[in-house]
C-alpha cells in the first residue's frame, strides 16, 4: 500500500491489482473466464457499466477490493473500524470467498498461478525477459515446486543451473527467441560487485564487507547510480520492467562507476589489501582480479589474456601519471586495472 | 603482400569515427550531418521533437482554449474563472491566464488539438501511446510507441548521434525494448567534470586494451556477445562525442524539476544527440480529490511557465523554428462541476487535449469540446479543424492529432500512412 497509493476514486483497486501481481505475477484480464464471486455493488457499477470493456475486469476486481476496504480508510490507509462488507476472490479459475486479509492471502499462495508466477519472476531477474511457459525444463522446474513446500531458494538454484539461463545446451526457449546479454542494471551490479569484492578479498585473507561498506554504498557510486536502471514494477502489469540497452549515458555513467571503483579497491592515498609494489606481488594481484572479479580460474583460456592486458594496463597507467610518490604511482596504476576489469562485460552486462 | 582485409573492430570503428568526425564538424557549424551529406531533409524536422507525457494523466485539458463554454467548470480564481480573449494564431479564444501570458510569437504557433484516447486506465499509458495498436513497427509488424516511431522517421534528417529517443521523466520502449530513464540531474552528474588530458590518454588505453581482449569473440563468439560488443563499441564513441559539449549546455541544470528537464531536453537537442526527447510536465496531477482545483491553478501556473521557459532556451540556441514541442497524456480530466460531490476531476477517456507548438503548426484550436456528461471532443473536419462537416469520427481525433503532429514533423504522408492506421491528417493545424 505504500508503493501503491490510492483514493477515494480509486477505493483499492491499485492495491488489489498489485498484490495480485505481485503474488501471481498476473493481471487483471479482460479475457479471464472466471465467475464472479459477487455481484457489484451500486456504487462499483457506476464505476464499470455492465457490458463495457472495463466490465470484464471490474466484475472481478471490486468484490476483491473490499478485503482491504474493510479495514483500512483510503487516506493514509489509518486502520478504521472493521467493516464487514462481503468480499469474494475470483481470479483465474479461483473463486472463494474472503474473510479478511489473512484469507486473501492463503487464497493468494494457494492458487495454481503463484508457483509459475514467482518461476517467471525468477527467469526474467536472470534473463531479462520472461521465460516461455513451455519450455520443458520450466514446467519441470514448476511442478518439482509444487511439490511440498513452497522453496524460493531451491527453485532459484534450479533457474540458476537451467539451460534457460546458462544457454549452455539446447532450450526451447531460444527456438524463436534471441538470447539476450542485457546491459547490468543497479540491482544485479551492485550485488556482483559485492560478491566479487568478497571473493577478491577472501584470495587475500581479508574479511568481508558488509553492504553499508561495501563500493555502492558509497558517495562515489551514488552519481552514477542515478543512471543506472533498476529492475522495477510498473502499474498494472505483470513483469518488471527491465532496460537491457547500451546507451551512451550508460556507458559514461560505467566510466565514472568504475573510475570510482578502482580507487575503491586500490587507493591512492591508503593502504589498499591487493599487493602493488612487487612484480610478484602485482601478478598475484592481477590473477587474484581475474578470478575474483572476472571469473576466469586458471584453467580458463583467457585467464592469460586478461592478465597479459591487466598488466599492460598498469605499465601504461603507471608511466603515464604526473603521481611524484612511487608507491602512490603503483596504487593508482593498480586502480586504473581495477577500473578497466570494472568496465569488461563480465561485470557490467548480465549473461555474458 | 599487404593484408588489406577490413577486420570488423576497424569497420565499426570507422564507421563510428567517420559519423563521429561528421558530427562534431556539424556541431561547429551548426547545421546537421544530413545537410552536411546534402541529404534532403523533410522540412521542419531539422530540430526534434520534444513530446511531454504524464501517466498521472493531468487536468491540461481544462482550462485551454476551446474549453470556456457553458458547463465546464473552472477554477473559481482570478484568471482562470472568467478569463479574457488572447490571441492564439489568429484566432481569439478564452483561456487561463497563464496561456494568455505566454509570448506573443509563441502564441502564433501554440495550438490545441481536442481529441479523445478512449481510455481512463493509468496503466494503459504505453497502450495509449501505441494509439492503442494503431502505431505500426519500423519494419512493417508489430507496434510502436508514438515518440518511438517520430524518432525512427527524423533521425536522419536531425542527424542525430543516436536514433532512440531518451526519456528524462517516465517510460518509454523502442522497438520493443524498455528505455532507460535519464534524470537532467544524473545527465548533468556525469558530464560536468571535463577530463585532463591525462585521464583521457589513460582511459583511451584502457578502452584500446578492452576491445583487443574481446577482439576474437567478435568473431567467433555467439550472436547475442557481438551484439553487445558492437553496442559497446558504438555507445562508447556516443559518450566520447557528447561529453564535452553536453556539460557546457547544462550549467543551468540544478535538479529534476520541470524547468531542469526543458533545460536539458534542449540541449540534447541542440547538440543533435537524440531525435525526440521524452518529459513529463505536471499541470495538475491525477487530481481526484482536489476539491477546490487549487493543486490544478498552481501546476498549471508552472506547466505554463516551463513551456515559458522552453520557449526562451529554443530561441537562445536558436531552435525555436526547427524544434517542436507536443504534449499528448494517457487520458484527460472531467470537466464537469464534482464539487457537490467533494470531488475534483475524474478520468475522462472522451476528452484530452494536445498543447503543442512548432515551426509548422498553425496557432489556435483544432476540434471542439461538446458538454455532454463529463466532457467529450467532437468529431474534427479535417480541412477547417472545426467540428462542423466532420470527416474525422470522435474516436479517431487521438490518431489524428498523431498523424498531424508527424506531418508537421515533415515526415512525409507515406510515411505517416505506413506507419499510422486510420483517421487522417488535420490540414487546418499546419502552418
Amino acid at each position: 500500500m505504500a508503493n501503491w497509493p490510492t483514493n477515494a476514486d480509486n477505493d483499492f483497486r491499485v492495491t488489489t491489482s498489485q498484490a495480485l501481481i505481485g503474488a501471481l505475477n498476473k493481471a487483471f484480464d479482460a479475457a479471464d473466464p472466471t465467475l464472479a464471486s459477487l455481484p457489484l455493488s451500486a456504487a462499483d457499477s457506476s464505476h464499470a457499466q455492465p457490458g463495457t470493456s472495463c466490465f470484464q475486469c471490474h466484475r472481478l476486481m471490486d468484490p476483491m477490493k473490499e478485503v482491504f476496504k474493510n479495514l483500512y480508510a483510503d487516506d493514509e490507509y489509518r486502520y478504521r473500524r472493521p467493516a464487514s462488507t462481503p468480499s469474494g476472490f475470483a481470479f483465474f479459475g479461483v473463486n472463494r470467498p474472503l474473510s479478511d486479509l489473512r484469507s486473501f492471502g492463503r487464497t493468494l499462495a494457494d492458487h495454481p498461478q503463484f508457483v509459475s508466477g514467482w518461476a517467471q519472476k525468477i527467469c526474467s531477474y536472470f534473463n531479462s525477459q520472461p521465460c516461455l511457459e513451455s519450455d520443458p525444463e520450466f514446467i519441470e522446474i514448476v511442478s518439482a515446486a509444487r511439490v511440498g513446500a513452497f522453496d524460493l531458494q531451491a527453485m532459484f538454484r534450479r533457474f540458476a543451473q537451467s539451460r534457460m539461463v546458462t544457454g549452455h545446451r539446447y532450450s526451447k526457449m531460444y527456438e524463436n527467441k534471441a538470447f539476450l546479454i542485457s546491459a547490468s542494471r543497479e540491482n544485479h551490479l551492485c550485488q556482483a560487485v559485492a560478491q566479487r569484492t568478497n571473493n577478491l578479498r577472501q584470495w587475500f585473507d581479508q574479511a568481508d564487507l558488509a553492504e553499508s561498506g561495501q563500493y555502492c554504498s558509497q558517495r562515489a557510486a551514488s552519481l552514477p547510480k542515478l543512471i543506472f536502471s533498476r529492475d522495477q514494477v510498473s502499474r498494472g502489469d505483470a513483469g518488471f520492467v527491465q532496460p537491457t540497452s547500451q546507451s551512451a549515458f550508460r556507458t559514461r555513467a560505467a566510466e565514472t562507476f568504475c573510475v570510482g571503483f578502482g580507487n575503491f579497491i586500490s587507493p591512492e592515498q591508503a593502504q589498499g589489501f591487493l599487493p602493488v609494489n612487487t612484480p610478484e606481488g602485482r601478478t598475484e594481484s592481477f590473477v587474484a582480479l581475474a578470478e575474483s572479479l572476472l571469473g576466469y580460474s586458471k584453467a580458463h583460456p583467457r585467464q592469460a589474456l586478461v592478465i597479459e592486458a591487466m598488466s599492460e594496463m598498469w605499465q601504461q597507467s603507471f608511466d603515464a601519471s604526473s603521481i611524484t610518490q612511487t608507491l602512490r604511482k603503483q596504487r593508482f596504476a593498480m586502480a586504473k586495472v581495477v577500473e578497466m576489469a570494472c568496465l569488461m562485460p563480465e561485470i557490467q552486462a548480465v549473461g555474458f | 603482400m599487404k593484408n588489406h582485409a577490413l577486420s570488423r573492430r576497424s569497420f565499426l570503428y570507422r564507421a563510428a569515427l567517420a559519423q563521429g568526425a561528421l558530427g562534431l564538424r556539424s556541431l561547429l557549424l551548426g547545421l546537421p550531418p544530413a545537410f552536411l551529406t546534402h541529404r534532403v531533409m523533410a522540412s521542419g524536422t531539422m530540430g526534434g521533437l520534444i513530446f511531454s507525457e504524464r501517466q498521472a494523466a493531468d487536468p491540461i485539458n481544462a482550462n485551454v482554449p476551446g474549453t470556456y463554454i457553458s458547463g465546464v467548470r473552472h477554477p473559481a480564481v482570478e484568471g482562470f474563472l472568467n478569463p479574457p480573449e488572447y490571441r492564439f494564431g489568429t484566432q481569439m479564444h478564452r483561456a487561463a491566464a497563464p496561456w494568455g501570458g505566454l509570448p506573443e510569437d509563441l502564441r502564433a504557433r501554440l495550438s490545441f488539438f481536442h481529441h479523445q484516447t478512449g481510455s481512463s486506465a493509468h496503466p494503459e499509458s504505453p497502450q495509449v501511446m501505441t494509439l492503442f495498436g494503431s502505431v505500426i513497427g519500423a519494419r512493417g509488424s508489430g507496434v510502436e510507441q508514438l515518440p518511438s516511431a517520430i524518432a525512427q522517421e527524423v533521425s536522419s534528417s536531425t542527424g542525430s548521434v543516436q536514433p532512440q529517443p531518451i526519456s528524462l521523466a517516465g517510460a518509454l520502449s523502442y522497438e520493443g525494448i524498455v528505455q532507460s530513464t535519464f534524470t537532467p540531474s544524473g545527465i548533468k552528474s556525469l558530464f560536468g567534470d571535463v577530463a585532463s588530458a591525462g585521464d583521457r590518454q589513460i582511459a583511451g588505453v584502457r578502452d584500446q586494451l578492452i576491445d583487443r581482449l574481446y577482439k576474437d569473440l567478435k568473431v567467433t563468439g555467439t550472436p547475442a556477445q557481438k551484439k553487445y560488443l558492437d553496442e559497446m563499441s558504438i555507445s562508447r564513441t556516443q559518450a566520447q562525442q557528447m561529453g564535452e559539449q553536453l556539460s557546457t549546455y547544462l550549467t543551468e541544470v540544478s535538479g529534476n524539476s520541470s524547468v531542469d528537464q526543458v533545460r536539458t531536453a534542449v540541449a540534447l537537442l541542440a547538440l543533435k544527440i537524440t531525435p525526440v526527447v521524452r518529459i513529463a510536465l505536471p499541470f495538475g496531477g491525477d487530481n481526484h480529490n482536489d476539491i477546490s482545483l487549487e493543486r490544478e491553478v498552481e501546476q498549471t501556473i508552472e506547466g505554463v511557465n516551463a513551456l515559458a521557459v522552453l520557449w526562451s532556451e529554443l530561441k537562445k540556441y536558436q531552435l525555436q523554428d526547427s524544434v517542436t514541442f507536443a504534449s499528448l497524456n494517457v487520458f484527460g480530466r472531467t470537466l464537469d462541476d464534482r464539487s457537490a460531490r467533494r470531488r475534483g476531476r475524474d478520468h475522462n477517456r472522451r476528452h484530452s487535449t494536445m498543447v503543442w507548438f512548432g515551426p509548422s503548426v498553425k496557432g489556435g484550436v483544432i476540434g471542439a469540446v461538446n458538454m455532454v456528461g463529463a466532457g467529450e471532443a467532437t468529431a474534427i473536419n479535417s480541412v477547417t479543424g472545426l467540428s462542423t462537416d466532420p470527416d474525422i469520427v470522435a474516436t479517431q481525433t487521438h490518431a489524428a492529432a498523431a498523424k498531424t503532429l508527424m506531418s508537421a514533423l515533415g515526415i512525409s504522408e507515406s510515411r505517416i500512412e505506413t506507419r499510422v492506421m486510420g483517421a487522417k491528417i488535420v490540414r487546418a493545424a499546419l502552418a
